[in-house]
């Protein structure tokens, strides 16, 4: 099948949408398109790929508007005209290629890992379950891309963070859980108006929405920040 | 300039693991330099698992019969001391990772659960659904940003180590975002790169990047490479793309059947049938499809994975990855219907010559290798599913201990202006390359001559061939313009970097397979389709002096298991 392509492009010297036409077979991804565009017709075409099969997170880009990995997505979803353009609410480097050292400087900021004992603890498969999706994450950073709280508050820590801290709250592997959930307030899992972009946008489907309403419970539960604050003033008395 | 003690190049789990090791002395400064970010890296996509002889599902099993499994799976080629001392160590590395939050799949009591896995005895790898690889990549990386005294150099290239003849003793490293060429002095060098199955280009499970980077480097300063004639073929590669489902698939208990329904496997393998080696099961595939036996002809032909008897609930709690996979790259539902699926180039048995497997240190005094990109031998000419993971962590975490005391006792050797600037020049003259090749037609000739005359079966003939047209495309690549000039993210200029690092590879790999007149695992002779002990029970190491190729052999270390017929 032919497809019109429309690529934005971000360069020192030229900005804006380049068009390319070209034959794909029925079964292209959005990535075999991509690559294709650079063999064959402009080999300055920037944007990254690695994995090709939907693991390594890095091929994230907008097609027609939506947020995908490029390598997981075919082409024919799209018909035959394509817009491709960066993710958005980040830093573009080159063309498709946007800034990923945000997304590694948050895990570092907030200490995103475990802290172990020399001893072995058990956890059980109830417990494994629950933490299942927070370990699923790829980083590709489609949920932070699609937020509108992020994009207007700096005191939210966002899907992805809050995705990738969940599992630091609720594993007893991890020594520092309480110290976690102390520091969890100030990344204010409140903040979040549940529209669910992040979860109808995850590719791994982890339903971002769902664990930090989670967190929210847990902050409530713990007396750490109180019920839905003044929000419902008008039914006092 | 900037310096440190130790610096890693590559941050996929071989180089976390190392960095993680080393970073426990707070006084040692690290440096961990990656062309990609670090769970980019391709240990996340090793799906199936990690082999530990824990004994958690059958009790009988030992380190000893983990490692007896392993030197009759490399067809007796591998290093027997090492491949104990891999096995001894295998246990703590995963309880480690347990403590370190990795969510191992459980048994009912709680305690880490194992699935069978190809060549292996018992009940023995350790997994986490079917995405191991990924899980253990970013525990690895969370731990590794947990220590203050590690920098990530994230997306640099690395282009050439410096040395004088005996001691590292600088790294040239070139960024991708903004196109500077800088130079770091250290004490030692971890080179943990990874694998170069992407010279296989049109069909490989490998991630783009595999390209040999680290690999094409070592061969080029004259460090001995070893056994890279063999190559791993994994026989269930998805049918159109080459894409990797996991040896889980046979391990939970799927089939492979030929056009007529049968499950041809009793013909090669009548006890293990589908969990035998992968070599065997990658030639016997090949077999049925050459014997007319499979679905389609030529180059897309392909015989059928069978998962449905595993019924909906074990696919999707057991394989999900494998499942969108197959939807969303072959566009077949395992649950419902018979995966197409073929032999693809997957992993690299040789890599850089490992004297010391203790240490992982080479040749050259403070370089040092880990993970696929290494030799230790451990694998010999074939490797068992789950023992990627199992290399990389235990000699990762090692190797760690040893750079790090290395560092501590050694000084920072001087470095000439010529030296420094050597990286830059190489940059600059790339940047000006004109010429009438064009690259992607390069890469694809490369792809072809490795699939067709170095492939699942080679002879004589073929591999002389190989030989002569790879010679023949390294001056071809001399003639490939650099069509973008720009400084910021220039991919353009990276593929062609990878593409010199592969056809590099991919002539030592055809020259060391053409002196190899033998058959033994991965490496399949049509001419010579016996395994030859009295001739070539040797490990192969080729070394590259002013472009010229030279081999000689070393002897294998049998400490306890004498060769012996391979069947399954």
């Amino acid at each position: 099948m032919w497809v019109k392509v429309r690529i934005k492009l971000n360069r020192e010297n030229f900005k804006d949408y380049a068009y390319f036409s070209l034959e794909l077979n029925r079964n292209s991804t959005l990535l075999d398109m991509l690559v294709k565009i650079k063999e064959e017709i402009d080999q300055s075409l920037a944007f990254r790929s690695m994995c090709r099969a939907g693991i390594c997170g890095t091929c994230a880009v907008k097609a027609n508007g939506r947020p995908v990995l490029a390598c997981s997505t075919k082409v024919l979803v799209f018909g035959e005209e394509i817009t491709v353009e960066p993710i958005d609410n980040v830093l573009v480097i080159k063309d498709l290629v946007v800034d990923h050292e945000f997304l590694y400087n948050k895990l570092k900021l907030w200490k995103v890992w475990y802290n172990a004992e020399e001893e072995d603890k058990k956890v059980n498969a109830s417990v494994l379950k629950r933490i299942e999706k927070s370990h699923e994450c790829i980083l590709c950073g489609i949920c932070d891309s699609v937020c509108p709280v992020l994009t207007a508050s700096s005191y939210f820590g966002g899907p992805t963070l809050l995705t990738r801290y969940y599992k630091l709250l609720f594993d007893i592997r991890n020594t520092a859980q309480e110290e976690k959930v102390q520091n969890l307030k100030n990344l204010n899992p409140q903040l979040c108006t549940h529209c669910m972009n992040c979860s109808f946008a995850c590719p791994k489907k982890l339903m971002p929405e769902a664990l930090i309403k989670e967190e929210e419970n847990l902050l409530q539960e713990k007396g750490i920040i109180k019920r839905e604050e003044g929000n419902f003033g008008f039914l006092e008395f | 300039m900037r310096a440190y003690d130790v610096i890693i190049v590559g941050a996929g789990g071989a180089g976390l693991r190392t960095a993680i090791e080393c970073a426990r002395d707070e006084d040692i400064k690290i440096a961990v330099v990656s062309k990609v970010y670090p769970t980019r890296s391709h240990t996340g996509a090793a799906q199936g698992g990690v082999n530990a002889a824990l004994g958690n599902v059958i009790k009988d099993d030992s380190p000893e019969t983990h490692a007896y499994d392993t030197i009759k799976g490399s067809d007796f080629l591998a290093d027997q001391d090492a491949v104990f001392f891999m096995c001894e160590n295998a246990p703590e590395v995963i309880y480690e990772l347990d403590r370190w939050g990795v969510p191992f799949s459980r048994l009912p009591d709680g305690r880490i659960a194992q699935r069978p896995f190809g060549g292996a005895s018992f009940p023995r790898t350790v997994f986490s659904a079917d995405r191991t690889g990924h899980v253990i990549l970013h525990t690895l990386f969370e731990q590794a940003l947990s220590k203050d005294n590690i920098d990530f150099y994230n997306e640099f290239f690395l282009i050439d180590i410096l040395h004088n003849g005996q001691r590292v003793k600088a790294v040239s490293i070139y960024d991708i975002k903004n196109g500077e060429v800088i130079t770091l002095r250290t004490k030692a060098v971890v080179l943990a790169t990874g694998g170069f199955a992407r010279i296989y280009w049109q069909r490989s499970t490998n991630a783009v990047g595999n390209t040999g980077d680290g690999v094409a480097v070592a061969l080029r300063n004259g460090v001995p490479l070893k056994d890279i004639e063999f190559i791993q073929f994994h026989p269930t590669g998805l049918a159109k793309t080459g894409i990797l489902l996991s040896e889980a698939c046979r391990g939970e208990g799927g089939y492979l059947l030929n056009k007529f329904g049968e499950r041809f496997m009793s013909r090669y393998a009548p006890e293990k049938m589908e969990l035998a080696p992968r070599d065997m099961v990658s030639r016997a595939i090949e077999y049925e499809i050459r014997e007319g036996r499979g679905i389609g002809e030529g180059t897309s032909a392909y015989v059928y994975l069978d998962l449905r008897h595993l019924g909906e609930e074990k696919i999707k709690e057991r394989l999900p990855q494998v499942r969108q996979l197959a939807i969303d790259f072959e566009g077949v539902d395992p649950v419902t219907d018979l995966v197409p699926i073929r032999p693809t180039a997957h992993y690299c048995m040789g890599g850089i010559h490992v004297e010391n497997y203790i240490t992982s240190s080479t040749p050259l005094e403070g370089l040092y290798a880990v993970g696929e990109c290494a030799c230790v031998s451990v694998h010999g000419a074939n490797r068992l599913g789950g023992n990627s993971l199992i290399e990389l962590l235990v000699f990762g975490k090692f190797c760690g201990i040893a750079v790090r005391e290395y560092a501590k006792y050694n000084q920072h050797l001087p470095l000439t202006k010529a030296e420094e600037n050597a990286g830059r020049e190489y940059i600059e003259k790339l940047m000006k390359r004109e010429g009438s090749e064009k690259l992607a037609q390069v890469r694809r000739r490369l792809g072809e001559i490795t699939w067709e005359k170095m492939g699942i079966f080679r002879d004589e003939k073929s591999l002389t061939s190989a030989y002569e047209e790879l010679s023949e495309l390294l001056e071809r690549w001399e003639n490939i313009p650099l069509v973008d000039k720009s400084k910021v993210f220039n991919t353009n200029l990276i593929e062609l970097m990878e593409l010199r690092n592969m056809i590099e590879m991919a002539r030592a790999v055809a020259f060391c397979a053409l002196h190899r007149r033998e058959s033994r695992g991965g490496h399949y002779r049509e001419d010579y389709p016996e395994r030859d002990d009295e001739n070539f029970l040797k490990h192969t190491l080729v070394k590259q002096e002013d472009g010229r190729l030279t081999i000689e052999y070393i002897p294998v270390r049998i400490t306890k298991y004498q060769p012996a017929e391979r069947k399954y």
